[in-house]
């Protein structure tokens, strides 16, 4: 086995290991989201013994609700992002990477890129209001990188679709 | 397509196999087969000029243009 396969292999793992915490990720916010439905007395009690009535408890749950919401559609693109990544390696590790199929994931993983920007962007906007309800929160700040990778990844797929249409010609040159 | 190739012809008259001539211009077997039977897009100036030193002749005894299958 040469060092690029055994890069290859190894890559192939961390997008597996990445792929299986976000999904234990999604699990988690989905079973945060749950704990917190109507009724849950108990994480009224825990803000109140945290915040005591510095907060209007009814107000930090919905809150918390609207941000667990915010975490699925972004685990949702992680996992279309991954797989499409995943699904790239292997065609790498078959020898042909350069085909159309390749590109179409490209462009897949920039769309998904693009919902986790705009799932930052919310989440901008739920730390503001954060603050509004006086409540502790993580920092957050515009994330320039991932508007760039977001156009990285576009670009990239137009780069690909003309090199599997270069590829398709030389497959039937002798 | 109206570019013929006469690879099998030439062959014939060299009394030469394929797998012979695939040893003789360290082209692949597979390759050869897809240019005898007409089925390759295209042909590299190289594969052309290693099969006619191979075979001692020139590119129009292997290749010709019809016009009526246009």
């Amino acid at each position: 086995m040469t060092r690029s396969d055994r890069l290859l292999k190894a890559s192939i793992l961390v997008v597996q290991a990445f792929r299986i915490a976000n999904a234990a990720a999604v699990f988690l916010f989905v079973a945060a989201l749950i704990a917190t439905l109507p009724g849950a007395e108990w994480v009224e009690a825990a803000l109140l013994r945290k915040y005591h009535h510095s907060v209007d408890p009814g107000a930090v749950i919905a809150f918390m609700q609207v941000t667990m919401l915010l975490s699925l559609p972004v685990g949702y693109a992680i996992e279309r992002l991954l797989a499409a990544l995943r699904a790239m390696l292997r065609t790498v590790q078959d020898g042909e990477p350069f085909v159309g199929t390749n590109a179409a994931r490209l462009r897949t993983i920039g769309w998904m890129l693009l919902v986790v920007q705009f799932a930052d962007l919310a989440l901008g906007g739920v730390t503001a209001v954060a603050g509004m309800l006086h409540i502790e929160f993580l920092p957050w700040q515009p994330s320039f990188t991932g508007w760039i990778a977001v156009l990285i990844a576009f670009v990239l797929a137009q780069v690909f679709e003309r090199g599997a249409a270069l590829q398709a010609d030389l497959d039937g040159t002798v | 397509m109206p570019v013929r190739v006469h690879l099998d012809d030439v062959l014939h008259a060299r009394r030469m196999t394929l797998t012979e001539l695939s040893e003789r211009v360290d082209i692949t077997l597979a390759n050869l087969s897809i240019l005898k039977t007409g089925k390759a897009k295209a042909i590299r100036f190289s594969t052309l000029e290693a099969i006619c030193t191979a075979l001692a002749c020139q590119p129009g005894d292997i290749l010709s243009f019809d016009q009526e299958t246009l």
